[in-house]
């Protein structure tokens, strides 16, 4: 049986996710009896057009980008998108609350146009995807389970519950008790609560659940005296691109 | 009659970032030759405006993933510098523990799986599987056990989570540092053969007189986190007077930024740090160095691979050292401290301006913000080690080109790419050395 | 009963030494500032005997947040289950709360088919319990649960008297446990340590009090009887299903399966973990159903669960009145507060029931102007009909303008609505007159005696209505139109002061075609059209053919028209039971309580508006 062809791209992106595939170790040979990497330039040379699942890092931020992707969907059977500024644009997205010229100029001054940049998009704002691993970076165990799920033609199920239940299974002291507010209630769980188990906050990476409590919210906001648009702000930090119109 | 050469290299591999290789030759006469630099903006510097000061470490760590330590450890000296607030001895020993543990992170993915292939002569590490399989499996556990021990101490190596303006939100217990000082031992055992294979490389020969810049200070420590700007044409320069040394300026034929300081270019990175701060390496690194014929100071850019070896051997002895002295004095948990999305104010910010040098993988790396009263940030710049190296790259291919025009297309192509794998570019990280193809301007 | 020993708190570390040696012992231990948690120990430094319940419970142990409990390989076409123990251990210091706790799980988790993975790990676990003196925190409500004291099965108990600890096994793994490991440490207790300890343990009587204002018996009743509650909406609008309070109960065992591939994709794990009703898919079926898509439907599950459906199941309460729930919710949701709000809200809606002054809200669905004082009015109820009498009575108000009581005019086998005919005479009665449909006015009632039309069935009637006595006397006609072959002979008097003050009209014609009923009418003052008899009513009487065995004559108008016309009948020998009455009095509450209707020692509301003659002749001012 032929192994199933597995191509690896990005686009705008730090290529921490594509790093976190190096940090598998020894299980990466054990992955690569199954399939066969036909293109991954970070660590390779080969290159190819043929290619039937493509595992794609990044945001789509240039009209150049918009073209690859759409090259690539068309070739791919199976496109998983991994990683925030993939999922959900991630960090990226904080470009699009300013104008795209102002934001250009504050970076390049007089030389502004010769950076030509949209506003920044999710890879499902612009083709369909067909499995998602969020997180900034993703969370290594996983990309594991996808990439399984993906080998085995099974549809992954990303879980729509919020960081709280994974945080509370590992009894973590909530910080909201130390005086401190964290994302953990409205961003959707899957990390294993990765963040507050290392003493930190949840910062929103992986997106928000579908159905957040918006009233609950707001009371919780109030006890603690915070005010919504300062939660918007931190949460603009990953989940800002999914404004974006066509641009 | 001259030759004709055209190399165009697009979306260069085995290098973090997209980069293309544009050589033209007509008559034996160099007529072009640039690296240009096709990464999608981010404009992380634009992002960062009115976002608070304790953000930007967690922003500006998704700059790079491999690097994501070293600019986390920048934007936290930045952002300490600007609110005027000294961390602890401990805090400052945990850091450099970490930075060492990324260095050996980027080194050996660099040396494996990066330039390897090239000197064994394959694409990349995947033949390898075949034909040295031990090989790659030892390149992979090592890769892993340095994210493993950055497991430990903070979490995570891609976006470290437990390092904070301030200090470290997780401090290591007594059986964490046991954990990771057994890591370590492991690491140091399969240096062994490391050293063994990367003696066997044969690197090209090449030399060019160039001006190397990396951090230097007064201190027994081999600098990646303190001391001032260090050059091998003239005395140290505080780093608060980065942008005298960096002098980002515009190329009339190509419009990527380049640095330069007293000539045309100058290198950062691995080599740099090396001929620089050869004295302050642990002894067993320097006797390796001459073992595999590795002098101070070295002009072959192709040796900074070597130099990243040297690199692997300190870092590892140095952070056993660390760990060590931690056990001896016990680490103070009360220190441990969460800001959060800064809600707490248990750290007082004031208006301030801030700078922070610290020598990434690749070289020098600096960040600067002014921040507010209200401890947000007003402007943010930072100047890449890759960018500053760009000039260099092309000065370097300028004369190289021309040495082996006598080779075949293929082989000048393989050169030309090796050259610019050797700096061990991050692409991606340049965040203002973009360019476009201007090959109609 | 095991021997009561003492230990002496100094010895503490050396028994917890001691017990290291052989079994991993676990314990709580501080996190945070507040906070505590139950982790590997190894001496007794760590340990917090006095602690408030610990963020996760000790289920952690006996069911693991992850746990395999199946091994598959379908290349060899095998399924294996896999049960992992778990090494000796003693849990050190749980509180009587959480005994109780693991009690219930015990017997969920030992509910035929008994769960392996549980008893695999419960039969390597030790209790060793802390008794506790005094409340940890406000969130706890254990006396309510009585899980302040000890039922629970356990292996040690700790009781702290006098700067030591008593400590007596309660079965026989604990009693080996205390020879092994008490050894030189334990003193055997003296006469007063027992009585100190019974003090104590007789303290804790007053100490712990019921903490809700419902008692334990009432609680599941409650559950049952609120399930409507907006309680439950309320707090649906706070939660934030993260699914805390699930996740730290004593006694949440609903879990998730998960199969797990391996990269042979052939092979690979099936796992069991922690889940939660709260969770927004825990209900959701193929398809996209979702049987609790409402928040507060999911935390009344959860509530229901531990109080009313563990009852049918396990024959007693799943909560342990912990707090934790409470403890841990961001939200502030408080299973205390939950349940007091719930107890309050059930008195007072059946109070509410019971009231008699419960207004309920009708709707004016037609009007019809009828005469240039009378008014027709069509009135609906929200999804059910009046259920009332001919003769019976309504009270219809207005909010800010008052009340008064008005006579049903339709027949009740009419559906969907009721009709009254309201005459314009006061402030009330003139507001309503200018309602349009749609407008909501308030309804109590029926009230009131109706006319006894199970007696009237065979008999010849005699049906006289004077002016707005016409109104009451419309439904009885109905009635009988409607079930025209029940009654015998019908004669039907009116009187009214005009023709144009005439009522009903268009019924006449339809009345009068019926068989074996005659109409006579009489008016005051005729205008040019009128060619019918002028006069008082009284005067259509003599003219009547009467057979006085089988006549009963209905009688109901103005208050001066009833003696005359009682008159009249008399002298056609109409026996006095067979002469109804409908009279009209003052009233304000329409049940006997205000005082206006007195008639006598009757009260007009109640013993009529309906009488016979024979029941009233005899009253004061009654006629």
């Amino acid at each position: 049986m032929s192994k199933v062809k597995v191509a690896f791209f990005d686009f705008a992106c730090c290529e921490g996710c594509q790093l976190q595939v190096a940090n598998m170790g020894e299980l990466l040979i054990d992955i690569l009896d199954k399939i066969e990497i036909v293109e991954f330039r970070e660590v390779m040379s080969e290159k190819s057009e043929d290619y039937d699942v493509a595992i794609v890092e990044g945001s789509i931020t240039t009209p150049h980008c918009l073209e690859r992707i759409m090259k690539i969907r068309s070739i791919a059977k199976v496109l998983i998108a991994y990683g925030s500024c993939a999922t959900i644009g991630g960090v990226n997205g904080m470009k699009n609350q300013f104008e795209m010229d102002d934001i250009a100029r504050s970076v390049y001054g007089d030389d502004a146009h010769f950076f030509p940049t949209r506003p920044t998009r999710a890879i499902d704002q612009v083709v369909p995807v067909d499995y998602y691993v969020h997180g900034c970076p993703i969370y290594l165990p996983e990309l594991v389970k996808v990439l399984t799920h993906a080998l085995a033609g099974i549809p992954y199920r990303v879980p729509d519950s919020a960081v709280c239940v994974e945080c509370k299974l590992n009894e973590n002291v909530c910080v909201y008790e130390r005086g401190v507010s964290c994302l953990g209630p409205v961003t959707r769980g899957g990390c294993n609560s990765w963040c507050i188990n290392n003493g930190n906050v949840c910062y929103g990476c992986r997106g928000m659940v579908t159905n957040p409590a918006d009233n609950a919210q707001r009371d919780v906001l109030t006890k603690y005296d915070i005010s919504l648009d300062w939660v918007e702000n931190k949460m603009m930090m990953y989940n800002k691109a999914k404004d974006a119109k066509e641009a | 009659m001259g030759r004709n050469i055209n190399v165009n290299v697009e979306y260069l591999t085995r290098v973090e970032g997209h980069g293309n290789i544009v050589v033209n030759v007509r008559e034996s006469q160099l007529e072009e030759c640039r690296l240009d630099i096709v990464e999608a903006p981010r404009f992380f510097e634009g992002m960062l405006r009115n976002r608070s000061i304790f953000e930007a470490q967690h922003i500006t760590s998704r700059i790079c993933g491999i690097c994501s330590c070293g600019h986390t450890l920048a934007s936290i000296q930045a952002a300490e510098d600007a609110i005027g607030f000294t961390p602890s001895p401990q805090t400052q020993k945990l850091r450099r523990l970490l930075m060492h543990l990324e260095t050996l992170d980027s080194h050996l993915l660099h040396i494996y799986l990066l330039v390897a292939p090239d000197l064994l002569g394959v694409k990349s590490f995947v033949p390898l599987i075949n034909t040295h399989n031990d090989v790659v499996r030892r390149a992979l556990r090592m890769k892993k056990t340095c994210n493993d021990i950055c497991e430990v101490l903070v979490g995570r190596h891609v976006h470290p989570i437990s390092s904070i303006v301030g200090g470290f939100t997780k401090l290591p217990s007594e059986k964490e540092l046991d954990k990771m000082l057994g890591m370590l031992r492991s690491l140091e055992v399969d240096m062994k053969p490391t050293i063994d294979l990367a003696a066997t490389f044969v690197f090209p020969e090449f030399e060019r007189d160039t001006e190397f810049v990396a951090l230097v200070s007064d201190t027994d420590e081999y600098p990646f986190l303190e001391g001032d700007i260090g050059t091998t044409d003239g005395p140290p320069i505080p780093k608060d007077a980065y942008k005298s040394v960096t002098n980002e300026f515009i190329v009339s034929h190509s419009s990527a930024k380049h640095c330069k300081n007293k000539r045309g270019s100058y290198m950062v990175g691995a080599l740099a740090r090396f001929n620089l701060n050869y004295d302050k390496l642990v002894p067993n690194a320097k006797d390796i160095a001459s073992a595999i014929g590795l002098h101070p100071v070295s002009k072959n850019p192709y040796l900074n691979t070597a130099a990243q070896l040297i690199e692997c051997i300190h870092c590892i002895e140095d952070s056993i050292r660390i760990i060590e002295d931690c056990k001896e004095e016990g680490v103070d948990q009360s220190e441990a401290i969460l800001v959060g999305l800064n809600e707490t104010g248990c750290i007082p910010v004031q208006a301030g301006h801030g700078v922070g040098a610290v020598e990434v993988p690749r070289g020098i790396l600096f960040h600067a913000y002014d921040v507010s009263e209200e401890g947000k940030i007003i402007t943010a710049n930072c100047v890449i080690p890759t960018g500053q190296n760009l000039a260099n790259i092309e000065l370097d291919m300028k004369k190289l080109v021309p040495e082996i025009l006598d080779r075949t297309d293929e082989e000048i192509t393989l050169s030309l790419e090796m050259l610019v794998r050797a700096y061990d570019p991050c692409i991606s990280c340049s965040a203002h050395f973009l360019n476009v193809e201007f090959k109609n301007r | 009963m095991s021997k009561l020993y003492v230990l002496k708190k100094d010895r503490l570390p050396d028994f917890v030494s001691a017990l290291s040696n052989r079994r991993r012992v676990v314990a709580p231990v501080a996190k945070g500032e507040s906070s505590f948690a139950y982790e590997e120990v190894t001496a007794s430094d760590p340990i917090a005997l006095k602690h408030i319940p610990t963020i996760l419970p000790p289920k952690k142990f006996f069911m693991p947040q992850v746990e395999t409990i199946q091994r598959f390989d379908m290349a060899r076409k095998q399924w294996e289950p896999v049960i992992d123990s778990c090494p000796d251990t003693v849990i050190l210091g749980v509180h009587t709360c959480d005994l109780a706790g693991i009690d219930c799980l015990n017997q969920a988790m030992g509910s035929d088919p008994q769960d392996v993975n549980y008893a695999a790990k419960r039969e390597n676990i030790l209790l060793v319990a802390v008794e506790c003196t005094e409340y940890c925190d406000k969130y706890a409500s254990c006396a309510v649960m009585g899980n302040h004291t000890t039922d629970a099965p356990h292996d040690v108990m700790f009781t702290e008297i006098n700067g030591a600890y008593a400590v007596q096994a309660n079965s026989e793994a604990g009693d080996a446990l205390l020879q092994e490991s008490g050894l030189g440490l334990l003193t055997e207790a003296e006469g007063e340590d027992q009585t100190r300890l019974d003090d104590l343990r007789t303290q804790k009587d007053a100490i712990f009090t019921p903490e809700l204002d419902a008692n334990l018996g009432d609680l599941r009743n409650l559950l049952v009887e609120s399930f409507d509650s907006e309680v439950w909406d309320d707090i649906g609008d706070r939660c934030l299903s993260c699914g805390n309070c699930t996740n730290v109960c004593p006694t949440c065992y609903c879990f998730d399966v998960k199969d797990e591939l391996d990269l042979t994709l052939t092979a690979g794990v099936r796992n069991r973990v922690w889940d939660s009703c709260q969770n927004e898919e825990f209900a959701l079926v193929a398809g996209g159903e979702n049987f609790r898509k409402q928040r507060g439907a999911r935390q009344r599950h959860r509530y229901m669960k531990k109080l009313n459906f563990a009852l049918s199941r396990f024959d007693r309460f799943f909560c342990t009145g912990c707090g934790r729930c409470t403890r841990t919710c961001m939200a502030d949701i408080s299973l205390k507060d939950t349940l007091n709000a719930l107890a309050s809200e059930h008195h007072a809606s059946k109070l509410a029931k019971m009231s008699p002054y419960q207004v309920m809200a009708g709707t004016i669905h037609r009007t019809r102007k009828m005469t240039d004082l009378e008014m027709y009015f069509e009135i609906e109820l929200e999804g059910f009909d009046l259920d009332y009498e001919p003769g019976q009575f309504v009270m219809i108000s207005l909010p800010g303008i008052g009340e008064a009581p008005i006579s049903i005019s339709s027949s009740p086998h009419k559906k969907g609505a009721f009709e009254l005919v309201i005459r314009k005479a006061g402030v009330l009665t003139t507001a309503l007159h200018q309602l349009q449909p749609g407008a909501t006015v308030g309804i109590r009632g029926p009230y009131g005696r109706g006319f006894p039309v199970k007696e009237l069935e065979g008999k010849d009637l005699v049906l006289i209505g004077g002016g707005c006595g016409n109104i009451p006397l419309h439904s009885l006609i109905d009635t009988c139109m409607h079930e025209r072959e029940k009654f015998g002979k019908i004669d039907i008097l009116l009187g009214c002061r005009t023709p144009k003050s005439m009522l009903f009209t268009d019924e006449y014609d339809g009345w009068r075609s019926r068989p074996n009923v005659n109409m006579a009418m009489t008016v005051d003052v005729a205008d040019e059209a009128w060619s019918g008899h002028i006069g008082l009513i009284t005067a259509l009487i003599p003219d009547l053919q009467v057979d006085p065995e089988t006549t009963h004559a209905v009688v109901v108008g103005p208050p001066a028209m009833y003696k005359f016309v009682i008159q009249e009948l008399k002298k056609r020998n109409i026996p006095d039971e067979q002469i109804i009455l409908s009279l009209e009095r003052h009233m304000k509450c329409g049940v006997g309580k205000c005082g206006h209707c007195q008639i006598g020692e009757l009260y007009c509301c109640q013993d009529g508006p309906v009488f016979s003659y024979a029941e009233i002749k005899n009253k004061y001012e009654a006629l």
